[in-house]
């Protein structure tokens, strides 16, 4: 078994790189403050998001039922899988119905998670990514490092090689504005000539029968219009009850994202064109599982913004690969040991546990505290061995780096300023639980060292 | 049959009713000029804002704007620059060579910039899409201040599709530099009458 100290440290080596990989990250986290900080009310609208989550999870077959039925009327057909094995399987058979030989994807990390690609192509499919990004991983052989930025790891001289070998452009020393045109004039060709399109959903609503896409490079439009056919994969959590929620979570989700008011385009699908087929594959793949977990449920709410991967200090340190799983990151940690506890068994140690991630969540998922969850479960599943081994591995990987540390003791000190006691010694800090905590100092011993040398 | 197996594992996992909260659309209303704030917003997400007094005042702007435009589809009354049919169009590659789109918009939402384009506003789907260039022509009137005030207008919409568009396409994919102009189109301008 291997884990995330050991494939955080093989990214640490380029220290440079790091260092630009930290800093962009955190500038997004920042633009992302700038946008919060306008709207006005942003805390009331972030409860508002989730308490519709909530409230969508716990009528949750019933919802997913209306949607169907509205979305059948609306002429979309609809199809239900239980896990990756059987979407993949779903999506294929109606490829081939189709006669499909090529097909142009957008942004979709549940066809990240099924491994829909590899099985496609295995079945003589050809399978385009259309986002900038996500075409950068594909060409390069690699999965997305990010669920908003998928090639945030690529530094320009590399995506730079990439094109010259793949798209015959000329060296350029990462020119962003050429490799982007080039990449459009490569793509524009790849939609024209396309069967058909796949696309995520970002919401779903159970009123309408509809569904939202959100996209900035206008990518997923251009392959559903173009083509005959839209094939639709969305996870079951997708669900919202009404049209007028959308009103909540656009206006979360762009701005937790990349600190943009909205996405560029936001496309409500409904009914399919005329001369064209609309299919939606709902999938559970372990999400009713989770939907039965009480203390881990609300991962459920995610909207996949990314804005507590950004924040992260240890995945800005790290890297999204270091994760080994689809959903890098804070979330990811919480959702993976749900998946498969022994495999993913260091993620929910790769964490300060400093609560950023809860801070910025759009839906208030409390990230930190599942984390802390797992550990416990973990420790008590996985036996002393692996806490020996893996555990403290990752927990140095942490406490090696003087600046994660110092992070996550800034957050925290302030935290327990600030968190009324009722959270500070509820039954989830069972040390807290026996005794007082002591005053928080004003100041860590690290920063009074620093002082104290000037 | 997976439906069943699913929904029936949903049923027994998922928790006692948890109620379903009201939207207060004053909670989040914003004090100020729902045009002056809308055009700001657009402006700095990359559109190119005009304030005109009839569809006809745009013509010269457009025209100054794009003077090699040579195919040109326009959807607005009043701007007569057509130079395709848009009923001879049957496919969408036929439009790849397409400059310039000009298409109604038909509400604006001030806190971002997006405007409503609805399936009806358009010949085709793929339209403000597949152009080089997009223009939309709206009643600047037609603003409102937030997407909770956005959504009641859209209650008895019952098209196949429609689409907020918020500024021209853009990606940010390579190390973070900001390109507009991924797939979609390379600019937006949009025509307050
Ligand atoms: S957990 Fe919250 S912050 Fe993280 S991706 Fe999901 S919605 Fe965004």
């Amino acid at each position: 078994m291997n884990g995330h100290p050991q494939a955080a440290a093989a990214f640490n080596r380029d220290e440079a790189h790091v260092d630009w990989h930290d800093t962009a990250l955190w500038a997004v986290r920042q633009k992302r403050d700038t946008m919060a900080g306008t709207v006005r009310n942003w805390e009331s609208l972030r409860s508002l998001g989730s308490q519709i989550k909530a409230h969508t999870l716990s009528n949750l077959g019933q919802y997913l039922e209306q949607f169907e039925k509205n979305a059948l009327q609306n002429g979309v057909k609809v199809h239900w899988a239980a896990d990756a094995r059987e979407h993949n399987r779903i999506v294929c058979e109606i490829l081939k119905q189709h006669k499909v030989g090529k097909l142009v994807k957008s942004k979709s990390m549940l066809t990240e998670e099924c491994g829909l690609n590899p099985y496609l192509e295995a079945q003589g499919i050809e399978v385009t990514d259309t986002d900038l990004g996500e075409r950068i991983v594909q060409l390069a052989k690699e999965h997305p490092s990010h669920i908003v930025m998928p090639a945030i790891h690529k530094k320009r001289e590399e995506i730079d090689l990439l094109f010259q070998e793949h798209l015959g452009t000329r060296r350029s020393g990462g020119d962003a504005l050429y490799l982007t045109r080039e990449a459009r004039k490569h793509l524009r060709q790849r939609f024209l000539q396309a069967d058909a399109a796949l696309t995520g959903v970002n919401f779903a609503i159970a009123e309408t029968g509809g569904f939202v896409v959100c996209t900035n490079e206008g990518n997923a439009d251009m392959g559903v219009h173009a083509t005959p056919l839209h094939i639709a994969c969305m996870g079951i959590e997708k669900i919202i009850p009404a049209q007028e929620h959308l009103g909540v979570f656009l206006r979360l989700l762009a701005r937790s994202a990349t600190g943009q008011p909205i996405t560029t385009y936001s496309s409500h699908f409904r009914a399919p064109a005329p001369g064209q087929e609309i299919h939606i594959v709902i999938v559970d793949n372990g999400r009713s599982n989770q939907l039965g977990r009480p203390e881990f449920r609300n991962s459920l709410h995610c909207i996949r913004c990314g804005a507590c991967i950004n924040t992260c200090p240890v995945y800005r340190r790290s890297g999204g690969h270091s994760y080994g799983y689809t959903i890098p990151g804070p979330i990811g940690s919480i959702l993976a040991p749900g998946k498969d506890l022994h495999r993913h068994a260091s993620l929910p140690f790769a964490s300060t546990l400093c609560g950023s991630c809860h801070d910025v969540c759009p839906v208030k998922i409390d990230i930190h505290k599942q984390l802390f969850r797992w550990r416990q479960v973990i420790v008590r599943e996985e036996g002393a061995d692996f806490f020996k081994t893996l555990a403290m591995k990752a927990t140095a990987f942490v406490f090696a780096r003087p600046g994660l540390f110092a992070f996550g003791g800034k957050v925290g000190r302030l935290l327990l300023k600030i968190t009324p006691r009722f959270l500070v010694y509820s039954r989830l800090n069972s040390w807290g639980k026996q005794r007082e905590l002591p005053a928080p100092p004003g100041q860590s011993f690290t920063e009074w060292y620093k002082r104290e040398r000037g | 049959m997976s439906k069943s197996k699913i929904l029936d594992s949903i049923r027994k996992n998922q928790p006692g009713a948890i109620p379903l909260p009201e939207i207060d659309p004053a909670l989040f209303a914003d004090e100020g000029n729902l045009r002056e704030a809308f055009t700001s917003v657009l402006t700095a997400i990359g559109g190119n804002v005009h304030a005109v007094n009839s569809p006809e005042a745009a013509l010269p702007i457009l025209k100054a704007a794009f003077p090699d435009a040579a195919k040109i589809l326009c959807r607005v009354e009043g701007i007569d620059l057509n130079t395709v049919d848009p009923d001879s169009i049957t496919s969408a590659a036929e439009l790849d060579d397409l400059d310039l789109a000009i298409i109604p918009g038909a509400f604006g939402v001030a806190e971002n910039g997006a405007i409503w384009v609805p399936e009806s506003a358009l010949s085709r789907r793929v339209l403000p899409f597949i152009t080089a260039h997009l223009a939309i022509v709206m009643d600047g009137s037609q603003i409102v201040g937030t997407m909770h005030e956005a959504y009641p207008r859209l209650k008895d919409f019952r098209e196949g599709f429609g689409v907020f568009i918020a500024g021209p396409s853009k990606t940010a994919d390579i190390e973070q530099s900001l390109v507009i102009g991924a797939h979609g189109p390379l600019s937006l301008s949009v025509f307050l009458i």
